[in-house]
This record gives C-alpha cells, sequence and structure tokens, in this order.
C-alpha cells in the first residue's frame, strides 16, 4: 500500500471557501431583510470598521499586545513545565493531573475573580492568555517529548551527549511539530482570552469595545470588533505557521518531494 | 590488549532467557563478526556492551560506553542533513563548526557521499544511509566500531557491494571492529575471527579464524571461501567442522 504523504492544501480552495461564506451571509442578509440591529450584513460590517477605525486602532493594539505576551508567557512557562515533566515518573505524576483539572476551570467564573486580584489595566487580561494557552502548548510539548524515538535517545547516549545535547539535536527538533501544533491551538485561544478579560473590565481592548457597541445596540460595530478579532487570530496562526516553516526545513523539503 | 571482554554474561527478559553463557573479547584492531541466527540475543548483546542494557549475571571489563554504534537501521536524525548527522559526533565533542565540517567534507567521498551534504536521510538511498551512519560512527573517535547488522535490510548487489567496500575501509581505519550478522557470508568477507552463537538463549558455539587475503574475501565462490563458509556454517548448526 502507499503510504499517504501529507499534502500542502492549495490556497485558492481555502480563500474560496472564506468568500463562500461570506458571500452566503451577505445574500441571506439581502433576500430576508434582516434588520441592522440584529444581524448586520458584511458589507455593513466593513462600513462599521472603516468609520470607527481610528477608534478601533488603540483597541486592537491593546488587544494584540495583551495576547501575544499572554501567549509568550504561555509558551515559556508551558516548555518549563514540559521538560519537568518529562524528567520524571514523579515530577509527572505530581503535575500532570493538575495541568489537566485547571483545564476544567470555567473561565467565565473566574477571570472576574482574576481582575478583583490584578485590577483592571492589562496584567490581568496577560494572565488570562496565559492561563487559557497554557495547556495546549504543555501538553503538546509534553506529548511531544514523551513519545521520541528511544533509538535517537540511545544514539545520543553512545555518543557520550549530555542532557542539554540530547534536547539541542534530538528532543527540541522530534517535538517541533507538535509544539507549534501547541502554539497554533494556543495563538487562535490567547485572542479570545484577551477579548474575555476585556469584556469583564477595563478601558481599552476589543472586548471593552465591543460591550460599549453591544450596550448602545451598534452590532454592526460589535461585528466589526468580531471581525478584527477574527483577523488577529488568523494572522498569529499564520506567523505561527511561518516560523514553523522556517524551523522545520525537512518537514517542507519532503513535502515538496 | 582486549578493549573489551565479556565473560559469561546472561541476561533474560522477564521469564525469556536471551542469552546464558556468553564470552567475547575484541582486541585493538582485531575485526570480529558475532554470527547467530535471527533472534539469538546478538543485538541486546551488543547493547549490554555499549551500556544500554543491564546484566543479571557474568562480568564485563572494559565498556564500549563511547563506541563507533552504527545500530541496524542506521538511526540517521531525520531533521539533519548527511552533513549534520555526519559531524554531530564532533559536535557533542566541541569540536568547532569550520573544523568539523572541514573533517567531514574531507571524508564524505570515501563513503560515496559526494555532493549529499545538505541532503536529507529520506532523500538518500538505503546503501547511502548505511554509509552516512557509519561515517558517523567512524568519526565518534572510539577504538572501536560497533555495526548491528550493518548491510542487513539492503538488496544483495548493494550488500555485496558494501561488504566489499567495508572490508577495504577497515583495512585502512586500523580500528577494532565487532559486528553482528546472520548473513554466513558478511562474516567471511568481514571478520578476521568469527563468534557463533546458538539459538536463543545464546551460547557461544565456537570461534573460528578467517585467515583469507583481501582478494580471496571477495571471491564468493571461490574454494577457499567456501570452504570457510561451510566451516561456519557447521558451526552454527552446532556440529564439529
Amino acid at each position: 500500500m502507499r503510504r499517504k504523504v501529507p499534502q500542502r492544501v492549495p490556497w485558492g480552495w481555502s480563500v474560496a471557501g472564506v468568500v463562500g461564506v461570506v458571500a452566503l451571509w451577505q445574500l441571506a442578509c439581502i433576500l430576508l431583510k434582516v434588520p441592522l440591529y440584529l444581524v448586520p450584513s458584511p458589507l455593513a460590517t466593513v462600513e462599521a470598521l472603516a468609520a470607527d477605525a481610528r477608534i478601533l486602532g488603540p483597541h486592537l493594539a491593546a488587544t494584540a499586545w495583551e495576547s501575544v505576551l499572554g501567549l509568550a508567557i504561555a509558551f515559556a512557562f508551558g516548555l518549563a513545565v514540559a521538560v519537568v515533566m518529562n524528567a520524571s515518573r514523579v515530577s509527572r505524576g505530581l503535575l500532570y493531573p493538575s495541568l489537566v483539572l485547571s483545564q476544567a476551570v470555567p473561565l467565565m467564573a473566574v477571570a472576574p475573580l482574576v481582575l478583583i486580584w490584578f485590577g483592571l489595566g492589562p496584567s490581568a487580561k496577560v494572565l488570562i492568555v496565559a492561563f487559557v494557552c497554557f495547556f495546549p502548548v504543555t501538553v503538546n510539548a509534553y506529548e511531544g517529548f514523551r513519545t521520541v524515538d528511544p533509538l535517537y535517545l540511545e544514539l545520543l547516549h553512545t555518543l557520550g551527549a549530555r542532557r542539554r545535547d540530547i534536547y539541542r539535536h534530538v528532543v527540541v527538533p522530534a517535538t517541533l511539530p507538535g509544539i507549534l501544533a501547541g502554539l497554533r491551538v494556543g495563538g487562535t485561544y490567547s485572542v479570545l482570552g484577551a477579548v474575555i478579560g476585556e469584556w469583564l473590565g477595563g478601558s481599552r481592548g476589543l472586548g471593552v469595545y465591543m460591550t460599549r457597541a453591544l450596550q448602545s445596540f451598534r452590532t454592526d460595530r460589535l461585528f466589526a470588533a468580531i471581525l478584527l478579532v477574527m483577523l488577529m487570530s488568523l494572522g498569529l496562526f499564520l506567523v505561527v505557521d511561518g516560523v514553523g516553516f522556517w524551523l522545520t526545513p525537512w518537514v517542507q523539503r519532503r513535502l515538496r518531494a | 590488549m582486549n578493549l573489551i571482554a565479556a565473560s559469561h554474561l546472561a541476561k533474560s527478559f522477564g521469564e525469556l532467557p536471551v542469552l546464558r553463557d556468553v564470552s567475547l573479547s575484541v582486541a585493538d584492531e582485531e575485526i570480529v563478526g558475532l554470527l547467530g541466527p535471527s533472534g539469538c540475543g546478538k543485538t541486546t548483546l551488543l547493547r549490554i556492551l555499549l551500556g544500554l542494557e543491564s546484566y543479571e549475571a557474568g562480568s564485563l571489563i572494559g565498556s564500549l560506553h563511547l563506541a563507533g554504534y552504527l545500530p541496524q537501521d542506521a538511526v540517521l536524525l531525520p531533521w539533519k542533513t548527511v552533513m549534520a548527522n555526519a559531524e554531530l559526533p564532533l559536535q557533542i565533542r566541541g569540536t568547532s563548526a569550520p573544523e568539523r565540517r572541514r573533517v567531514v567534507r574531507e571524508m564524505l567521498p570515501e563513503f560515496g557521499l559526494e555532493g549529499f551534504a545538505g541532503a536529507y536521510p529520506h532523500e538518500i538511498s538505503g546503501g547511502m544511509k548505511q554509509r552516512a551512519a557509519l561515517l558517523r560512527a567512524v568519526l565518534a573517535g572510539s577504538r572501536i566500531l560497533v555495526l548491528d547488522e550493518p548491510f542487513g535490510a539492503l538488496d544483495t548487489l548493494t550488500r555485496h557491494r558494501l561488504q566489499d567496500w567495508l572490508n577495504e575501509l577497515t583495512r585502512r581505519l586500523h580500528r577494532a571492529v565487532l559486528f553482528v550478522t546472520h548473513d554466513l557470508e558478511e562474516a567471511v568477507v568481514l571478520s578476521r575471527r568469527a563468534v557463533i552463537l546458538s539459538e536463543r538463549p545464546a551460547v557461544v558455539l565456537g570461534e573460528e579464524a578467517i585467515a583469507l587475503t583481501p582478494g580471496e574475501r571477495k571471491e564468493r565462490l571461490s574454494r577457499s571461501f567456501l570452504a570457510v563458509r561451510d566451516r561456519l556454517l557447521s558451526r552454527l548448526e552446532g556440529r564439529s567442522p
């Protein structure tokens, strides 16, 4: 049987899919005569975005900054925890259950507390983002570490490699695809985490803008902000993808072959 | 002088005895073939000698803890190019990048890898993978090379070529070689001394010194070659030759 080689998805289809959905949505708004305050059409959304662009700019920057910083913290901390869990069975036993349970914490219930502890400024939002992104990053990295082919590890042992060499030459490259997958998932969560934090209180960020838009029944503005959130998630996704592309030339060479 | 001497090693995996009583020594610059049927514990024996596996009885003098090891199936790191795989032992020892690249580049032609320094393992043939892994083993710089069925997974023609090539190479390297094989011909072509192991649980059935000339080792159908091959086969079948 021929092994199925993973192939790149052609760009055109991805674009066509999104364009198709947007076109259907516009068409539905026109045909069903949906009022603006209930569901704004894509065109109305873009118009609101353009009209409010100068106000949205700083909100966007705040959310972006919180997302990226929180993701970076989750990444650094998550990798460290994964390395510690990988070090021994005891450390795994100590940490893994808490890690899994932490994901069962209903974020919407805890986030207000975080704001009470850390104030209405950006630090509380960054913490919420880090908390949300921490799990996918850690679990993907740890599962990657754990499933490294022992043949590679043994080979390194016969060459007199130290732990540092083993991480550098085997563990990190072997798990890089998994780590990047975790980061991609984390990247999409991160913007959501920031928006939830802002939603609950603060003076800046797309979440703040959304609550204001909603209170004044400006659904078109709400949707404009949602559009920005989506674009930001997509941007983060593409950045992680690009970094991954650059970091894993051996995978790319196989895909191209 | 013996680089390693194992006496009366025994090992089992749970209830399954793998090695019953194996003694073996390799002297400096000696080329020793370990010949035994598939699944008789040859690889386990090598792994014990390499310090990758524990043993339950017997003793081990000298250790191959740092050896030029060629595992079965090459085990090249898929994220590293041929160059980066080959230079790995030097890199771990702290050799500077320009120096280790110079050393590898100098040796690539001899290993038939000229022009493939930048290729990834999945881009080269099985024979080239084995040679690249062997180059890495040689650059590990130990007095002994440990090869686990170096050419077992290759087609007959490629295997013959690589056996002849390795035979030439070992004469120039001045290193000891301990290799494992279940292939009678490979044992004849390469080893100066063959140690024959029984089926699992392995015991040493006997030893044969192989005093063929380099020319004779290439003539797989010559009378002298076949005579040695027959002697090894009778040992393997538990008869005295």
